[in-house]
């Protein structure tokens, strides 16, 4: 049987072909490459482009597609013409037409978003979620959440297509460690700048936080993916009284356990797109005090009062729980060895077995 | 004057007002009721029935002669409510379908968890245009009360990827157990090879009995030393007079049930619980009972049992086919190490669910919107 396959992914590096994205699916499929790659097979990314490009990354071909961002059901049909054999879609937003025998990968329920209407709902899991399950042989879940939302829709389909493999930390990169920087209480927010991921609502209570704590520093490991956003965080920042105390970072992955080691208090305010966030098995495995927020896949990860704080994700919830978070330490060494001990249950190791299981099951050779 | 609080529920009585089973929603009914009045309210139950008034628990039920349901909704009933219990301060739609078309002014709708995540439910619903009709009338019952609460994330994730516009009405207030009752405590019997699996749920075919008596048979054949206890009602006397009659053809397997106060030590005397629901499922009561008792759960990966299991930590989480629990149940069997310490974390996992927590978060639900 032929060793080569294709992975479909929006946006592996920029859309020039330079740098690489940082994000959850972008070190998702990094990890699952180098296992394919192990298992023996030839693997290529095909993705989104201001021109079209071909180029390496870890050793992988990558070839980008010129993209119109505001048609790329487009460029993903001239993927489609281009490659030949088999497919791993990587994204299960990105298509709504899909190879018999593939497997696709759904990072959690995405269309949630507060203010959205039945309709907009509807169009969203009407083409994408049920294209994936009428065509697909397999969907690889990250969460229970999407197989749960999906069976309260589609309760045949669901049960037969989705797979549930929770994402995962590598526990030897990740583990409880002294913090050796500094005496005050730091809140870190290891997110990237959006609107999902709780950005606007986390940084609206960090002044009234540091202004009630005069011990307390914010830090914030963000990314540089998009530069208007990152923009508008420098002005913000700048215009704080406490800026002082109101740290950042653009770390790159292998910076990520040094960023967590110095911090007390992670937090996870996500208002809707998640899943099983790797920001909070990190921080679950570094025995951080986490407050995250009941969306998605992050109620598969923390159970309110045992492992973390688990919130509606409003502004006054996040303030309160940050403030009791502040104000009990003892009570956030709880959470946190708690926290350290349920990562066990979300290793590499489990991930990556199962994951071969399902390779080897739909792509054989 | 003590405000007075009504609560809308279906069937806490059936109809003709002469059979109660207590189930996991009844105790959760009866405990509310409970803390209301614990918080200083009087508090009455509705339902449905031909007019006869009752008491249970020190509380008054009255029933109304409104059967009719249609696309899954009883807009008779909840429209005689409206009515008749216009004097009430307060009130509760103990089911969330209930809201439906028209609510109190300050009101509270409880979803116990997705109960339309399997395919039954959509024959049930009928024609596509039907369900669409269903899907618009749960969206007018999510508008009318002031606050949802829901006893999983997994309804509250359904609702905003359906019919969103109400995310900051939806509250978590996950089920509960009581950890004192239920408690660890050493078995009776010195610890042997024997190995007893319990069933503590009805024996209908969504908690996945079916499965269960496969995988029974399976394994009772395959090991000498293990035992399977089915312990609970069925929806009527034909389902409970057939699983007597498939106890007696097997070999240590046993079918029987008692009344809650037993329960404790039902769960105390087993060593791996089973949870296996197909579907239609919240955080179950079972499942956190078995937890608080120190025993690893067999759950499916149904509704809110992933918010309460952490698959591999304190139990697993499966598609409940017979092949999958007699993979799970043997792997737990033949491990007592591991058995024991998911056990273990069941306990500590259990503890963050106590009854107390779940009193406050309801004392603070109610605060906010009964005043």
């Amino acid at each position: 049987m032929e060793k080569n396959l294709a992975i479909f992914i929006p946006n592996l590096l920029t859309w020039d072909g330079k740098r690489p994205i940082i994000g959850g699916l972008e070190r998702y499929m990094i990890t699952l490459g180098k296992l394919l790659t192990d298992m023996g097979y030839q693997i290529t990314f095909h993705q989104n482009g201001y021109e079209d490009f071909e180029t390496n990354y870890l050793n992988w071909p990558v070839y980008g597609y010129k993209a119109d961002p505001r048609n790329l059901r487009d460029v993903i049909e001239g993927i489609e013409k281009n490659v030949e054999g088999r497919v791993l879609y990587s994204s299960i937003l990105q298509q709504v037409y899909y190879r018999p025998n593939s497997i696709c990968i759904s990072h959690g329920v995405w269309w949630e978003r507060p203010g959205s209407s039945p309709e907009m709902a509807k169009k969203f899991y009407g083409n994408f979620v049920e294209g994936a399950l009428k065509q697909a042989k397999l969907i690889i879940s990250c969460d229970y959440n999407f197989l749960n939302v999906t069976r309260a829709i589609y309760p045949n389909l669901a049960d037969e297509k989705v797979r549930v493999i929770p994402n995962f930390v590598d526990l030897k990169e990740f583990y409880p460690r002294k913090k050796e920087k500094g005496n005050r209480t730091r809140i870190v927010f290891p997110r990237r700048i959006s609107a999902e991921r709780g950005f606007g609502v986390f940084i609206d209570v960090v002044p009234r936080l540091l202004n009630q704590y005069p011990n307390l520093e914010v830090c914030f490991a963000v990314d540089k993916n998009n530069p208007e956003n990152l923009k508008l965080f420098h002005q913000w920042r700048e215009a704080e009284v406490h800026k002082d105390r109101i740290l950042y970072h653009h770390p790159s992955y292998e910076d990520m356990p040094e960023i967590y080691a110095d911090g007390d208090i992670v937090v996870i305010p996500s208002i809707y797109s998640e899943g099983t966030s790797f920001s909070c098995l990190e921080a679950m495995a570094m025995g951080k005090a986490i407050l995250a927020t009941n969306v998605g896949g992050l109620t598969n990860l923390i159970i309110n009062g045992y492992n973390g704080l688990l919130i509606h994700p409003s502004k006054e919830s996040i303030f309160h729980a940050l403030c009791y978070l502040i104000e009990n330490p003892a009570e956030g060494a709880r959470l946190g060895q708690n926290a350290t001990s349920t990562s066990s249950a979300f290793s590499k190791e489990i991930w990556m077995k199962r994951w071969s299981q399902c390779i080897k099951q739909i792509y054989p050779i | 004057m003590p405000k007075k609080l009504a609560l809308l529920t279906t069937n806490f009585f059936n109809p003709a007002g002469d059979r109660i089973i207590m189930g996991g929603a009844e105790r959760y009914q009866v405990d509310l009721c409970r803390l209301i009045k614990k918080l200083g309210m009087d508090v009455e139950v509705w339902q449905i029935g031909d007019g006869w008034t009752k008491e249970f628990d020190g509380v008054k039920i009255r029933s109304i002669p409104a059967t009719k349901s249609e696309f899954n909704t009883f807009p008779e009933l909840n429209m005689a409510f409206y009515e008749n219990a216009m004097s009430f301060d307060y009130a509760i739609y103990f089911i969330l379908a209930l809201a439906f078309p028209i609510v109190h002014e300050k009101s509270i709708a409880i979803s116990h968890g997705v109960y339309w995540d399997w395919p039954g439910f959509h024959i049930s619903t009928g024609r596509q245009e039907a369900h669409q009709e269903w899907i618009r009338r749960m969206g007018v019952a999510l508008t009318g009360p002031q606050k949802l609460v829901s006893v999983d994330t997994n309804t509250i994730n359904f609702f905003n990827g359906t019919l969103p516009g109400n995310y900051n009405k939806w509250e978590y207030i996950p089920n509960y157990v009581d950890t004192d009752l239920f408690c660890p405590k050493e078995r009776k019997e010195p610890e042997g090879e024997k190995v007893k699996v319990l069933f503590p749920r009805r024996m209908v075919p969504v908690r996945g009995v079916n499965e269960t008596m496969r995988a029974a048979e399976i394994l009772t054949r395959r090991y000498p030393w293990i035992e399977f206890h089915f312990c609970g009602r069925g929806h009527d006397d034909k389902v409970e007079r057939l699983m007597t009659q498939w106890i007696n053809t097997q070999e240590r397997c046993f079918y029987y049930w008692k009344p809650f106060e037993m329960m404790p030590e039902i769960y105390q005397q087993a060593d791996i619980v089973l949870i296996p629901s197909r579907s239609t499922e919240g955080t179950s009561l079972a499942a956190l009972e078995a937890m608080a008792c120190g025993k690893p759960v067999i759950a499916g990966l149904a509704g809110g049992l992933s918010d309460i299991i952490l698959q591999g930590y304190n139990g697993y989480l499966i598609k409940p086919s017979v092949e999958n629990l007699v993979n799970a149940i043997e792997e737990l069997a033949l491990d007592k190490v591991k058995s024991k310490l998911m056990g273990n974390r069941g306990r500590e996992v259990a503890m963050s669910f106590s009854k107390k927590i779940w009193e406050e978060r309801w004392a603070k639900a109610m605060s906010e919107v009964f005043r």
